[in-house]
């Protein structure tokens, strides 16, 4: 699974970003690092792509999260598929 | 993953992360401050470099552990994207490591590739060219890097004296590049992103920045999440995700771009609003001739445009693009209006047009006549699809009639200047320019008997195979001709490689050292981060290397006039480096051989480039690049305005000092209207029209080994508008076949999907190489810039079980 660094940005409107924060905190597959009223960065580790959904889609639908932009990505081992075309090579 | 690994990847997320919210913290090299750095994270090291993809140009920082690409991070020293990148450049690591890549030289006998060694390899195409130098064909793109196109371009020109040479942005460009020549007579943005910055209006003319160039457009939205105001235009014949983020959506006709624009011209006629100062001192008037019309066109007096142009009132201009007569004058008041800053962004929607040069030329008219010029914030912008296509194509001039630094292969000066930059004898390159594009796969697609004269194509660092139009015509064609031999670097099969004689393993991006040019006229250098895998090797090295077994044939045009090899590199003791030889190819840094020497060409247009060296310390610098009086060198932001661009005399307000008219005025166009080529009918009633989406880059033969984003975006669709649907009954996902007059294809039905074209119209993106829109389309193109219409063509829409029956 990749690796991703976010960062959040919170409404302006919003005036409790810390609450958010605090449950940022309490999820074990997220860690928290600088935050202040309008942005908080996070770190995204969770051992599947749905799980890393499920966590995307949970932090994005917490109170005053206006949005979610991407800073890091880490990559997996995963082979990634072949296209469609080939090179028939014999060897 | 290793958890070592694991913790690494771990503290550079966080680190990449908080330093975007840390606004002032330091994010250089490595990222990994000490602070934050594991104690046992040593072996994980970090650089720069360019993203592989748009034209946009962000910066990324590259890690490096164990010889592999295992992160990606925005570059926060970049003033391009400041840290940020899109959804294709946070996966760009991804490329490199497909389970397909090509890794030996394949050679085609009896039908099937097999692997050959490389000796042999170059063997069969320096053979292949020394037969007959004047068949042979080098076919590029805006993905080559600099040194790559530069190496190219002088081996065909200087060396075989054979100008047929071309790059796959002619079909993608050319007509930028058409409409900066006819303006002011030298190609490229005056302006540059911080417009972006500046501007109160953003008009985007069928252009989909929130998707194809979305670091550029999250400029602008992020200024309104700031509470900035900027108003957002949107003109296009579709909805989509820029329309999203607009204030108004003008949906016109295809072409009606055209008639747009004029309409605008005709209001600041009528209102009296055009910037009578700017226009006295700085512009004049042309229009085509009507006769053997040219790109230079013909001067014209302001009491003419004013007659021709007082022809498209804005409910003529309704008629012609069913935009709303009101906002033409909508739009027509706001360029009156010189307390705004507007900026215009296009890319292929005016590009990719059988009137491109002509679009092009009329919106630059429209910025000239209302003043919203030269100022940040006031620019008409075009925007570049390919990474290079800026300073590999337009400005190394890998073009068919080009030259570097803004020559043509026409004007005899400019061929002395280059033989004697190349020092090479008089009269060696040829004043004919070669086949563009189009008419070079044409000529290799028609068999010999019947006048096709190309016979030997290379194509490098591009996939005509899925981009040509009307591939039926133009490519597929090959396959019957036994003696027209098609050589392909390349890093993955593609659907160009599928008809390849020879295919030459590729580096890729980080594989190799490199240097970009971007949109807005930013030179970017990187070096090589880790090595290919196999025999992959550079494409400067197969150039070079294909040069020398020319001259071991004794092929005269490989000499310079001191019998020197063209591509000779000498050592300290003045012995050459075998850089031929690919052990021996990194004994030196080739890449800063050529481009030092390619230097020397930019200064005739004012393109001054800087050292080498200055761009390994910078995150690319924007030409001209001056050196000051205290030795360090200023880039330059605004061209032709006096306040930023060196090459203004001091105390002027503005000079285009490449003017056609010799006397510093750029040229404001009226072009008529013209139908497009071919339009629906009953028998195919419907528009189609062509494009990209936001997860994959052009043909992705890389974004689609990406799991991520093939995740995302599994398979190309056609869009269709619901109630055209509902007419001929047809589900939401049902396969249907798109057809054209030139061909056919199958596509999952998208009904008010991510774009939403109106009724009569459907929308393909082009990347999927299993369902080739190019079958369809149309291969007529603007008569200067050659580049073919994508955009428009008719087509019809027929069930599965009807077309099979
Ligand atoms: S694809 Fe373009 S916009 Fe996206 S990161 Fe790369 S250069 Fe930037």
């Amino acid at each position: 699974m990749p690796i991703s660094g976010l960062v959040i940005t919170f409404d302006q409107t919003f005036g409790h970003p810390d609450e958010t924060i605090s449950r940022l905190r309490g999820e074990p597959a997220i860690e928290v690092g600088a935050c202040d009223r309008q942005q908080c960065a996070i770190v995204v580790d969770t051992p599947s792509q749905a799980d890393d959904k499920k966590i995307y889609q949970w932090v994005q639908d917490l109170p005053g999260v206006a949005g979610i932009q991407v800073a890091f990505v880490g990559f997996d081992d995963d082979a990634p598929p072949d296209s469609s075309s080939t090179t028939d090579s014999v060897d | 993953m290793d958890s070592k690994r694991r913790g690494f990847l771990k503290s550079a997320a966080m680190a990449a992360a908080s330093s975007m919210v840390l606004g002032d913290a330091e994010f250089s090299l490595p990222v990994l401050g000490a602070a934050d750095a594991p104690s046992d994270g040593d072996d994980l090291t970090w650089n720069k470099a360019p993203c592989r993809f748009c034209g946009t140009g962000c910066h990324l920082q590259v890690g490096v552990h164990e010889g592999r690409v295992v992160a990606v991070a925005g570059d926060k020293a970049a003033e391009v994207n400041k840290g940020l990148l899109c959804v294709k450049g946070y996966h760009v690591g991804g490329i490199l490591y497909g389970a397909d890549r090509l890794t030996k030289p394949l050679l085609r006998k009896d039908g099937r590739l097999v692997e050959i060694e490389w000796d042999e390899a170059l063997d069969i195409v320096a053979q292949r060219i020394m037969a007959a130098p004047e068949k042979f064909a080098f076919y590029g793109s805006g993905q080559w890097t600099i040194p790559e196109g530069y190496a190219a371009q002088k081996l065909m020109k200087g060396g075989l004296s054979n100008n047929h040479i071309d790059p796959n942005a002619r079909l993608c460009m050319a007509s930028a590049v058409t409409g900066f020549l006819a303006t002011y007579g030298v190609d490229e943005p005056a302006g540059c992103y911080d417009d972006l910055d500046a501007c109160d209006v953003l008009i985007t003319w069928g252009n989909n920045p929130a998707e194809m160039h979305p670091i550029l457009f999250s400029r602008v939205t992020d200024r309104r999440s700031r509470g900035e105001n900027v108003r957002i235009i949107d003109i296009s014949t579709r909805r989509t995700r820029t329309t999203d983020a607009a204030n108004d959506y003008l949906e016109m006709a295809p072409h009606g771009d055209v008639a747009i624009a004029l309409g605008i011209m005709n209001q600041l006629i009528a209102s009296g609003t055009y910037d009578k100062d700017f226009v006295e001192k700085h512009c004049a008037f042309r229009a085509l001739e009507s006769e053997s019309p040219t790109l230079q066109g013909e001067a014209i007096s302001e009491d003419e445009f004013r007659k021709r142009i007082a022809a498209y009132t804005p409910e003529r201009v309704e008629e012609l693009s069913g935009v709303p007569a009101d906002q033409i004058r909508m739009l027509g008041k706001l360029f009156g209006d010189r307390n705004l800053r507007i900026t215009s962004l296009w890319c292929m929607g005016m590009n990719q047009h059988t009137m491109g040069t002509a679009v092009n030329s009329l919106v630059h008219g429209v910025h000239l006549l209302s003043g919203h010029f030269g100022r940040p914030g006031d620019a008409p912008t075009s925007l570049t699809g390919q990474p290079s296509a800026c300073g590999t194509v337009r400005e190394v001039g890998t073009l068919a009639h080009a030259l570097p630094g803004g020559r043509v292969v026409a004007n005899p000066d400019h061929r002395a200047q280059c033989e004697g930059f190349w020092n090479l004898p008089a009269g060696r390159i040829s004043p004919t320019p070669g086949y563009h594009t189009v008419k070079m796969f044409d000529q290799f697609t028609k068999s010999s008997d019947e006048g096709g004269d190309i016979d030997t194509l290379f194509v490098q660092v591009t996939n005509p195979g899925q981009t040509l139009p009307n591939l039926n015509k133009l490519f597929n064609d090959k396959e019957k001709l036994n003696d027209k031999f098609l050589i392909v670097s390349e890093v993955y099969p593609t659907a160009t490689t599928q008809l390849a004689d020879l295919i030459l393993p590729a580096a890729l991006w980080v594989e190799k050292n490199g240097i970009y040019g971007n949109s807005e006229r930013r030179t970017q250098q990187w070096f090589k981060l880790v090595d290919p895998p196999g025999e992959a090797r550079d494409d400067t090295w197969m150039t070079i290397a294909i040069a020398h077994r020319l001259l071991e044939l004794g092929h005269e045009g490989m000499k310079d006039k001191d019998g020197e090899f063209i591509f000779a590199v000498k050592d300290d003791q003045g012995e050459d480096i075998p850089i031929w030889e690919f052990e021996h190819y990194y004994d030196t840094n080739v890449d800063k051989h050529l481009f030092e020497e390619y230097r020397q060409f930019t200064t005739m247009k004012h393109k001054n480039l800087a050292p080498y060296d200055e761009y390994v310390k910078a995150r690319g610098l924007r030409w001209p690049v001056v050196q000051q009086d205290d030795g360090s060198w200023r880039e330059t932001r605004f061209r032709f305005a006096g306040f930023d661009d060196p090459f203004v005399a001091e105390g002027e307000e503005f000079d285009f000092y490449h003017s056609s008219s010799g006397d510093g005025r750029a040229q404001v166009w009226f072009h008529d209207y013209q139908p497009p080529p071919e339009v629906p009918d009953e028998e195919f009633p419907m528009w189609l029209c062509t494009g990209r989406v936001l997860e994959h880059w052009h043909t992705g033969t890389m974004t689609r080994r990406l799991p991520q984003l093939n995740r995302a975006m599994p398979t190309a669709y056609v869009e269709m508008n619901l109630q055209d649907a509902l007419a001929q009954n047809i589900r939401q996902g049902e396969t249907v076949v798109i057809e054209s007059r030139r061909g056919t294809t199958q596509l999952p039905v998208w009904i008010d999907g991510r774009g939403r074209p109106p009724r009569g119209t459907i929308f393909v993106p082009f990347f999927d190489e299993t369902k080739l829109i190019n079958n369809c389309t149309l291969d007529d193109h603007d008569p200067f810039s050659k580049q073919p219409d994508y955009k428009k063509c008719a087509a019809r829409v027929r069930k599965l079980s009807e077309a099979s029956s």
